[in-house]
């Protein structure tokens, strides 16, 4: 296993796959932050009040990361945040489906794709594929670990 | 090492911070406020006949949808003078709903605009969806009021799980 990672230097891989997955996902939102604003006021979670805070900042945040563990500027600091910001992804889309919210979860495009079926099923693919996203940031993250560099 | 990362965290978020500022300036959007304000839709109001039975009219000029008790709804109801519409999911609405509501899916609710011009503007609609958390009704009632300029619209904010406690029919 340790062979493989370091032989396909895994942590490098996990870096552009991450970095282009955040920068795409923050465009539509940068482009369209009042139905991203909208996109969070339908989890419930956050008080009303921060939500257009939150549509206008959280995308840039997610552009900045991404541009960092691409290039490799901060490169501790984006996989931390990095880390923090799926954590929180699959914390808010799981509390929303336990508690019976249908909701499209704007994590990549702020409106609904005409040909997805059911929102549910959506928002289980969307936990999933974060869970995956967040063990690439650890992966990232243990980078040194992992290659056996310092 | 650590004191760094802290450091870059924040100098991450202070960026972030100015780029969604300045993304506000250039927005030029007078609706959309950097402290966003709580939506409280205007309630309806009973009268009382002269045989003391709570009655329910519509406003003759409405400003934006108004919301809907379970009394009104209901009385809307028993009179057949009001068309409920249920903006959830397709899944959802076959497995309960309000009787003789009919399925528009906020969601998906270009796919049903068609079906939405076809309705009659006069009209009194009374849409729902899951009560308390659920937005869905009050998104589908301002494309029919904003959108689609229906005159009578009304969100049911108690949804169905409030008609279905006071045992109200469902299909």
């Amino acid at each position: 296993m340790m062979t493989f990672i370091q032989k396909y230097n895994l942590p490098l891989l996990a870096r552009f796959i991450l970095g282009a997955v955040f920068i795409y996902a923050s465009l539509d939102k940068i482009a369209d932050p009042i139905a991203f604003s909208t996109n969070i006021d339908n989890y419930h979670i956050s008080p009303v009040v921060i939500n257009n805070l939150a549509a206008l900042i959280i995308p840039w945040v997610e552009l900045i990361i991404g541009l960092s563990l691409i290039t490799g500027v901060f490169l501790d600091s984006a996989s931390i945040l990095t880390i923090g910001l799926l954590v929180f992804f699959i914390f808010i889309i799981t509390q929303a489906y336990m508690r019976g919210i249908s909701l499209h979860c704007g994590c990549f495009k702020t409106a609904v794709d005409p040909g997805l079926g059911d929102l549910k099923q959506e928002m289980l693919w969307r936990i999933f594929e974060d869970i995956l996203f967040l063990g690439l940031a650890i992966i990232v993250y243990y980078r040194h670990a992992f290659t056996g560099t310092k | 090492m650590m004191e760094r990362t802290i450091k870059q965290i924040t100098f991450i978020l202070f960026v972030s911070t100015l780029l969604g500022l300045a993304r506000f300036y250039f927005l030029k959007d007078d609706d959309f406020t950097l402290i966003k304000e709580a939506r409280v839709l205007q309630k309806t109001e009973a009268q009382v006949s002269d045989s003391g039975e709570a009655v329910y009219s519509i406003p003759d000029f409405m400003t934006e949808p108004m919301m809907a008790s379970l009394e009104f709804s209901k009385y809307f109801f028993d009179n057949k003078k009001a068309i409920f519409v249920d903006a959830r999911e397709s899944e959802e609405f076959e497995l309960a709903h309000i009787a003789g509501a009919m399925n528009i899916p906020f969601d998906y609710y270009d796919e049903y605009m068609d079906y939405i011009d076809a309705l009659n503007y006069d009209d009194v609609f009374i849409i729902y969806c899951s009560g308390g958390e659920c937005s869905l009704s009050l998104d589908l009632a301002d494309v029919f009021f904003g959108d689609k300029a229906f005159e009578n619209v009304f969100v049911f904010e108690g949804g169905l799980p409030a008609w279905q406690d006071a045992g109200y029919p469902t299909e």
